[in-house]
């Protein structure tokens, strides 16, 4: 015989998942705020101070964000991210998906190309930029020795102390080094589709071409989001290559805003500034977020309507 | 009642473990030695390293009953990294490895976070002003004071590749003029004049200073930095000339940025690609006899009297500095005495100097010669009697403009910017951090 529940029953069985939730979340919602919301609060006092990291701090109100807007070596480095971006959506992102869906519609191996492919991007980012220091070093490397034995004299550059090839240099080694991360990802979304759609959809005489544009690029589109996240904010925070690499030099050339934020708060020990320039990063983040959230939401409402 | 009983007999047994625990801890903390920290760059890198490394680990293990070191080894100029974050968050160490001029230290000397040499000299029995070489403390004098206990001290020497010269049939070039007018016949054969970069401002701006210290009166602009806060000189401006035409005539690597830093340059030398460098006493006892080669002179600039032959370039901006609230603490500074006073003694610099090619910075300091590597030997007695230039690290007076004139340097070699634009640059740091 079926009984209801008492209503009491139901409310204590509420409460105590209630502090089920509660006590799973606890741990790391305090370590989230101590970690993170704190020093972001942190930050924001600092932008707004004049301090070395020594003796007294000094109130100067917005000065920091001034001199930012006025700081030319802000703004190549802003310009430089801001290609960085573009240069992950048209190179990475595109590598990306044909990889992954090469390595989606070709089963046999799939484990071990998946391997291969992710690789690069578990290695540290310190030894990835020597190993490229060393082969596009313009007087030792192999680059440039291979270009001159060939007799391609003319395209042998001296690649990282050039203004106009040093950024697409190290840019493209992120690049290089990211796909393999974005294949997973992306690769996951696909695998994720049930076999019968992809199935139907061959049977009614879809191509390679054809399941791809309108079969599977559909039913990826969160994890599409999700990986164009990763990157956008990869690039609004990459430090590691172009400072091992070149310093952000010459000059600021390949610099990117986490480049600048650095020297301002270390090598320059402008610790405002530097403060300033990474609540900037903070904000860019949560904008380039919200824009991309939005395209994404927008398309979906489009594509019901 | 029984509950009462157990509730009592539970209450007591909390009380009492509390008292007890109370009570170890209080006779812990009267036994308790000092701990201090020492944040330093020497990890074993290489053999020498760890004879270095091994020798500081006996002696720390050594005073363990007195007192214990924490080490906290971070190495190269990311040391000024943790330094600057321990800084933040006052959480400075008690003894620090670093650089003692104002381009570095001087944040830290302003916040008046440091003790001056002498206050530890008042405190010491071993260790007095006298102790260390009078010349040495040019190099890191602050608003007329020292804070920096001289360890770290170097001698440099230019080095020159004779297969090359063997090779190619020409005679050593002794100027710039005669380097430039070689270049072409040189590039052709595949070497490149000058193995010489600049990343980080490193080793560039050595090198710079080197031509800078021929032309009369770099030396009084250089003193006078701190005051006049001004690096727009005519003589400044000359050398950068040299630099520029060096660099046209391609006496310098293509990749000015990429065989920048420390090892890049000198690879370039010691892999026998180039003609001319220069490096640190250590650095040349290790280019080994792949290719033949020797100590020789700076290149002289043409247009200068300067007497190369009587001219070094040595280094002795790094040593001790002391947390000033650590030295007042009275449970730490016989501590801080004691380790500060075996780091600087005559045993540990002669292990330095043997296994590193670090020159001993005190008067009187007892090694075995037939220990020290005899180029490192030929090195410095070569130079102990010529007079050592002084160079823009030293006297530079503020952080941000030295990373900025560091910064801008790397362009300038790289090529990238000029004259006038790197010298506007390093002027507008000047003046905006002129307080």
């Amino acid at each position: 015989m079926k009984t209801a529940l008492p209503a009491i029953g139901k409310s204590s069985r509420k409460r105590r998942e209630t502090v089920l939730v509660m006590a799973f979340t606890l741990p790391s919602l305090v370590l989230f705020v101590m970690f993170m919301i704190v020093p972001i609060f942190g930050a924001m006092y600092l932008s707004l101070t004049k301090w070395s990291g020594a003796g007294a701090i000094k109130f100067i109100g917005i000065d920091n964000y001034t001199n930012l807007l006025h700081n030319r070596d802000f703004w190549i480095s802003f310009k430089n991210s801001l290609i960085l971006i573009a240069l992950h959506l048209i190179f990475q992102l595109t590598l990306a998906l044909f990889f992954s869906y090469l390595l989606y519609r070709t089963r046999p191996g799939m484990r071990f190309f998946r391997s291969v492919f992710f690789l690069p991007s578990v290695i540290s980012a310190t030894a990835i930029g020597v190993m490229f220091s060393l082969l596009f070093n313009a007087d030792l490397g192999p680059i440039n020795y291979t270009l001159h034995k060939i007799g391609l004299d003319s395209w042998a550059l001296p690649w990282l102390s050039n203004k106009t090839t040093v950024l697409f240099v190290v840019s493209f080694i992120i690049i290089w080094q990211f796909i393999g991360y974005h294949v997973v990802i992306i690769l996951a979304g696909m695998k994720a589709i049930p076999e019968e759609i992809i199935e139907s959809a061959i049977i009614d005489g879809a191509n390679t071409v054809v399941l791809f544009f309108r079969v599977v690029y559909p039913l990826i589109k969160d994890m599409l989001q999700v990986s164009i996240i990763f990157m956008v904010t990869g690039c609004l925070k990459a430090f590691d290559h172009s400072y091992v690499m070149t310093m952000g030099g010459p000059g600021v050339s390949s610099s990117f805003l986490a480049v600048f934020m650095y020297k301002q708060a270390y090598s320059r020990q402008k610790l405002g500034l530097g403060s300033a320039a990474g609540l900037v990063i903070l904000l860019l983040a949560f904008i380039c977020t919200r824009i991309i959230n939005w395209i994404f939401y927008h398309k979906d409402e489009e594509s019901v309507t | 009642m029984s509950k009462k009983v157990n509730m009592k007999k539970c209450v007591g047994g909390v009380v009492l473990s509390l008292v007890m625990t109370t009570a170890m801890g209080m006779s812990a903390m009267a036994d308790e030695i000092p701990t201090i920290r020492f944040a330093h760059q020497d990890t074993a890198s290489s053999e020498g390293m760890q004879v270095i490394v091994d020798t500081l680990d006996d002696y720390i293990a050594s005073v363990a009953d007195k007192y214990i070191v924490e080490q906290e080894v971070v190495a190269g100029d990311d040391l000024k990294t943790k330094i600057a974050t321990d800084m933040a968050s006052d959480n400075l160490p008690d003894i620090m490895w670093y650089w003692g001029a104002a381009s570095d230290a001087g944040n830290m000397i302003d916040a008046d976070l440091l003790i001056t040499v002498d206050e530890f000299f008042e405190a010491s029995e071993k260790l007095s002003r006298d102790s260390f070489k009078e010349s040495l403390w040019d190099q890191i004098t602050v608003n007329g004071k020292n804070y920096c206990l001289p360890v770290d001290n170097l001698e440099s020497n230019w080095v020159v590749n004779t297969s090359i010269l063997d090779e190619l049939g020409i005679e050593m070039p002794t100027t710039y003029n005669e380097l430039i007018a070689v270049s072409d016949q040189i590039n052709e054969a595949g070497y490149i004049p000058i193995a010489m970069g600049c990343k980080g401002g490193n080793p560039g701006h050595w090198w710079v200073d080197s031509i800078y210290a021929q032309y009369e009166g770099s030396r009084d602009e250089l003193l006078d930095i701190s005051e006049s806060w001004n690096i727009d000189t005519e003589n400044f401006r000359k050398t950068l000339q040299v630099v520029s035409d060096l660099r046209e005539a391609n006496c310098l690597p293509q990749d000015t940025i990429a065989n920048g830093d420390w090892g890049p340059y000198w690879a370039l030398f010691t892999e026998g690609k180039a003609l001319f460098s220069w490096s640190w006493a250590g650095g040349i006892a290790g280019i080994g006899d792949n290719f033949d080669w020797e100590l020789c002179d700076m290149l002289k600039v043409d247009e200068t009297d300067a007497d190369v032959s009587n001219m070094s370039e040595p280094y002795c901006g790094a040593g001790l500095l002391i947390n000033k609230k650590s030295f007042n603490d009275e449970a730490k500074r016989a501590a801080i005495v004691d380790f500060v006073e075996w780091y600087c003694s005559s045993e540990f610099q002669a292990v330095t100097f043997i296994n590193d090619g670090v020159v001993p910075t005190l008067v009187d300091c007892d090694y075995d010669e037939s220990q020290v590597d005899p180029i490192v030997q030929e090195v410095v007695s070569r130079n102990s009697t010529r007079e050592g230039l002084i160079t823009h690290m030293a006297t530079i007076p503020n952080a941000s403009v030295w990373a900025d004139y560091q910064n801008g340097l790397d362009e300038f070699i790289a090529g990238t910017m000029t004259i006038d634009e790197y010298i506007e640059y390093v002027q507008d740091s000047l003046e905006s951090n002129r307080e």
